[in-house]
């Protein structure tokens, strides 16, 4: 086991080159000042680093449901939410000034769109036949990854864009929030009740790294029970985020509307 | 005091509006398995341990969260 995971990292090359050119159009367009967005950012491109290229992509790939839950998980709520967090006020600004990044900016963020999007790729790809194509095909892997970061950081726009003006201001941002919240619930507890395994792969791995007998012996992760967890950490992982960015979404309108009143 | 007046009257109602609804969906679940029983017992027979241990976990769900609802609105509110 622990020579799967030193030697099981991927160094792929468009992996590297993807992670290397959103940091560096990053340095160009902000010299990674203020320190503080930079940190997030630099934290944002580390998840999705570690995310693609650590044994979690290999396992997922292969051996683990659950493995690659916590990979989405980490595509889907953690690393847009760092690069949205880590995008500075003034720079942002002045790209909005342009007209048709405006444009783009303000059909991609109305916030029925948004929301319909991201719940309909993160249910599509979740679809046991679209799953196991992606599986199966490394192109339509890649693609899938992309579209999860690209609709996922489409969606949390709204709710932590730099740009006030951008954002959902008051009980829109909550419904927002909240209904998708229980669509990404739903969606975990399906996983977590269903008792059959779902996902061909996972039922029969072919076992290229000789790990096998200790996933299902000693960690005792049969298809099914490797299914329920994937579905718990979906479930509880991501209500997580949820309540956190709606606790965040609540301090602001809060403090927004407290000194209106005053 | 209404629901619209400002920010703190909005809060309050949400948070023990919500939790008000958790609590009348307790009561009715539990009313039900109560209806159940009876209608079981007629026949002799009993209704399956599962849907007791459900629906006392979930009430048990909804009185943890009175006490963070408690504490935060009537002990951290009033300080």
């Amino acid at each position: 086991m622990s020579d799967f995971f030193r030697n099981s990292w991927d160094w792929d090359l468009s992996k590297i080159i993807g992670c290397a050119a959103l940091v560096l159009i990053y340095g160009v367009w902000t010299r990674f000042k203020p320190l503080r967005s930079a940190l997030f950012y630099l934290s944002g491109v580390t998840a999705l680093f570690l995310s693609l290229a650590s044994p979690l992509d290999a396992l997922g790939d292969e051996y683990l449901f659950s493995a690659h839950m916590l990979q989405h998980f980490i595509l889907l709520m953690v690393v847009p939410l760092l690069l949205i967090l880590g995008l500075p006020e003034a720079p942002v600004r002045a790209l909005l000034r342009i007209g048709w990044i405006k444009r783009t900016e303000e059909a991609l963020s109305q916030p029925v769109f948004a929301w319909m999007l991201a719940n309909s790729i993160l249910w599509g790809w979740h679809l046991p036949s679209l799953y196991v194509f992606a599986v199966r095909n490394e192109g339509v892997h890649i693609f899938q990854h992309l579209t999860f970061l690209i609709s996922s950081t489409i969606f949390w726009w709204p709710i932590l864009a730099p740009t006030e003006e951008s954002r959902l201001v008051s009980w829109d941002g909550f419904v927002y929030l909240f209904t998708a919240a229980l669509s990404n619930m739903a969606l975990g507890i399906v996983f977590t009740f269903v008792n059959e395994p779902l996902f061909s792969p996972y039922v029969a791995p072919e076992d290229s790294w000789k790990i096998l007998s200790v996933i299902r012996n000693q960690f005792h992760l049969d298809p099914v029970a490797d299914q329920k967890l994937g579905g718990i950490l979906m479930w509880v992982l991501g209500s997580s985020v949820f309540l956190g960015v709606f606790l965040f979404h609540y301090g602001r309108w809060y403090s927004a509307t407290e000194l209106e009143g005053t | 005091v209404t629901i619209s007046r400002d920010p703190l009257s909005s809060s309050f109602f949400t948070v023990t509006g919500f939790h008000g609804l958790h609590v009348c969906a307790g009561v009715l679940l539990f009313v039900l398995l109560l209806g159940w029983s009876f209608i079981q017992k007629k026949s002799d027979r009993s209704i399956p341990t599962g849907s007791v241990v459900s629906v006392s976990l979930y009430w048990h769900f909804v009185d943890i969260v009175w006490i963070a609802v408690f504490a935060i609105v009537y002990l951290w509110g009033t300080r």
